[in-house]
């Protein structure tokens, strides 16, 4: 017995601990530096040239001529695509943040069928974005969808959502707090019941209005969670493409065009722009990883403490 | 007097003011001695009867909403006020029921107005009960209102061509497969002589006949259904893939200390931030030098990438809650590393592998901007080629409709299934639910 033992002592010792770890590692390491890192350098590469893919040429550098069409006010051609993504995620996260966090505070007493009531509002969440905006076209269809009959006393003089260009980038709003409060109302939920019952018994004690204790123990004891749900809808809200492509795809006109669709147009729509898009890419990116370095941190303070 | 709703709304709330009375008025009534039944049968009452007033009130406010100027806003103060008002009447009035013999009369020094969330004496005064009965009502209402895209959906997809872009939209509709058949299948439009000779034959299926009422025979499978397979076997081998290489990460970071663990998971985190059409650019261009566009391969190995940071996250999360013990115990009794993590840790780590693949399924399931972008055909997936369901002459939205609710069965069945984990699954395992 003791012989097998040492047998199998011995075998642990071939394979050590550290060296399994990096056996383990190693190939997610390799996918992810292959897949992203590398056509990271290589697009930070092209940023500064004029390539294009279908032309026959090879890239020429161009320095910051690139970055200068996108961030100079005088030469500028994405400004405007900047303002509809920032009026975008202000808006549809501010307001997924009223929605989800109400829809929280009355889910917050469980009664008889709560979670399956729970776990219902939960669904559009799940759903595949480009599908749920293809849907919702139908539904904002001044004639033929719903939204109109349900919203207007008079449908047939109601508006035209997605023709109007101030009207379609709340269709887009109104699309996307409809999907996404689910995920702030989870967040909350899940803050709400991690608060200490002492807290508010003691503040009942002292006669706390119910104002004071929504202000100074909910609102506090629920903000970690509140901040990572926000910050996450808004690196979305910057992503934001399947559900605009699916509702109205930059359309009417160029009204709801976030950066995301304007990229994808410039780099393979016809344009083929590969040099100018890479750098648009990069402007994006730098905003991104500014907001998700927040996110990551707000995420491992929530996981250790 | 008109009442300055749609009628939608006036049927929703009518709903709600019954809903309401009947769950708030039998725990007031029970608290005075009353039987429950009564209570039951005069919370009906209380319902209609609030209901009605309720739509009194609005159509009395239309002068107001008017002089709002904003008729939406006007009209949603309008209703918050009334809903407020009749509550407020109706929390006065309970005051003069009067008590019937058996009352359960609030004991001598307690409380006898609620006194806050949690302290468990409150949670039995009448009070606290009919306010949670009417915030029940208004949560299943939302609930409701939340559904009603999905299940308009849904039943879109059982309408035939004409009645899916009927105006105004139809509620009761004769159900018909025409929509799925569509998706499915490509078709040919007859002429009336060739619909009078098919309708000779005999070797038709329901399908046939379904499709010829519309005068179209079936010519054949529809790209649909390849593009399915497509999204099937793509989804399903990179979240193998991913769960595999994630699970073999996950343990090696949560057990061993690994050099700049901090930093490795930060990186591996951020992978998943990055915008896919930023990333698609310079991969659009390798995958054109090494041949992989519109391949398998490539998308696979895509996908695998953008799920293994979630995976490695969600994984390790559950790892970390299975008791170093039981590996260390196995380990003096003699079995390697390896041993221990096939026969102690994996077993216990099953429902977390289960929820960790059945969420990187969904992602890859609903994955759209790389499959837009770096397919086209061969290896094309469903989500790009919905939208191009069309029909001669105009969008087939009844096809669309049945291709969107055979995509979203699948997703409906796992948010169930998945219930007690969608909480750890959208914030990458960070978060667990009570």
């Amino acid at each position: 017995m003791s012989h097998v033992n040492t047998q199998a002592f011995s075998g642990r010792r071939h394979l050590s601990d550290g060296r399994i770890a990096t056996f383990f590692i190693m190939p997610t390491l390799v996918l992810l530096i292959l897949m992203n890192v590398f056509p990271l350098f290589y697009s930070l590469y092209l940023s500064f040239t004029d390539y294009s893919v279908i032309a026959n040429e090879s890239p020429e550098w161009i320095a910051l001529d690139n970055f200068e069409k996108i961030l100079t006010t005088e030469r500028s051609r994405y400004w405007h695509n900047f303002t509809v993504t920032g009026q975008y995620a202000v808006f549809s996260v501010g307001l997924q943040v009223i929605v989800g966090f109400s829809l929280a505070l009355l889910l917050r007493e469980k009664f008889k069928g709560s979670g399956i009531i729970t776990t219902l509002i939960l669904i559009p969440m799940m759903l595949s974005p480009v599908v749920v905006g293809l849907f919702w076209k139908l539904i904002f269809d001044p004639s033929k969808g719903i939204f109109n009959h349900i919203i207007y006393m008079n449908p047939t003089a109601g508006d035209q959502w997605l023709a109007n260009s101030t009207l379609a980038l709340w269709a887009i709003i109104i699309v996307d707090v409809w999907m996404w409060s689910p995920f702030v109302m989870l967040l909350c939920l899940s803050g709400l019941g991690a608060i200490p019952d002492y807290l508010y018994e003691a503040a009942a004690i002292d006669r706390a209005s119910s104002w004071f204790q929504f202000r100074r123990i909910t609102l506090p004891q629920v903000m970690p969670l509140l901040t990572i749900a926000i910050l996450f809808r808004t690196i979305e809200a910057f992503k934001a493409f399947d559900l605009v492509m699916g509702l109205t795809g930059g359309t009417p006109g160029d009204a709801t065009e976030t950066v995301s669709v304007r990229l994808y147009r410039e780099a393979f729509l016809g344009k083929f722009k590969t040099g100018e898009s890479s750098a648009l890419a990069y402007v994006v990116l730098i905003i991104i990883i500014a907001v998700s370095n927040l996110y990551i941190r707000s995420l491992n303070r929530m996981r250790e403490g | 007097m008109t009442i300055p709703l749609p009628d939608f709304w006036i049927v929703y709330f009518s709903i709600f003011w019954v809903l309401a009375g009947l769950t708030a008025t039998p725990p007031v009534l029970r608290h005075k001695g009353y039987p429950f039944l009564l209570g039951l049968l005069l919370g009906v009452v209380v319902g209609v009867v609030s209901g009605a007033v309720f739509m009194l009130l609005l159509a009395l406010a239309k002068p107001v909403i008017d002089a709002v100027g904003n008729a939406a806003v006007g009209t949603v103060i309008v209703i918050l006020v009334a809903a407020g008002l009749i509550i407020a009447g109706l929390g006065a009035l309970k005051n003069f029921i009067p008590t019937s013999g058996a009352s359960m009369t609030v004991a001598e020094g307690a409380p006898h107005t609620p006194v806050g969330y949690s302290t468990r004496v409150d949670k039995v005064h009448p009070n606290w009960q009919a306010a949670q009965s009417i915030r029940a009502s208004v949560v299943i209402m939302l609930a409701a209102l939340t559904l009603i895209p999905v299940i308009w959906m849904g039943m879109t997809a059982f309408k035939s061509r004409s009645d899916a872009v009927a105006s105004p939209p139809k509620v009761i509709f004769e159900p018909t497969m025409e929509g799925f058949i569509s998706l499915l299948y490509d078709r040919r439009q007859l002429n009336e002589q060739q619909v009078a000779e098919y309708k000779q034959r005999d070797d038709l299926d329901w399908k046939d006949k379904v499709m010829l009422e519309r005068g179209q025979a079936i010519t054949g499978q529809s790209d649909y259904v390849k593009r399915l397979k497509n999204s099937l076997i793509i989804a399903g081998t990179s979240t193998l893939l991913s769960v595999v290489l994630g699970v073999l990460a996950a343990y090696a970071f949560s057990r061993f200390n690994v050099p700049g663990e901090g930093d490795l998971l930060f990186f591996i985190l951020s992978t998943r931030m990055l915008p896919p059409v930023v990333v698609t650019i310079p991969i659009f261009l390798m995958y054109r030098e090494l041949g992989l566009y519109d391949k398998y391969l490539g998308m696979i190995l895509l996908y695998t990438a953008f799920n293994l940071s979630f995976s490695v996250w969600l994984l390790k999360g559950f790892i970390d809650e299975i008791p170093r013990e039981y590996e260390e115990a196995a380990l003096v009794d003699g079995y390697t590393r390896l041993q221990a993590f096939i026969q102690i840790v994996l077993p216990q780590a099953v429902t977390g592998i289960a929820a960790t693949t059945v969420f990187s399924f969904i992602f890859a399931w609903n994955e759209y901007a790389f499959a837009l972008m770096l397919t086209a055909d061969t290896a094309r997936t469903a989500p790009p080629s919905i939208p191009s369901v069309l029909g001669t002459g105009g969008i087939e939205w009844a096809a669309i409709a049945a291709g969107s609710l055979g995509f979203l069965i699948p997703v409906v069945l796992v948010t169930f299934a998945l219930r007690r984990y969608l909480l750890r699954g959208v914030t990458f395992g960070a978060i667990r639910q009570g």
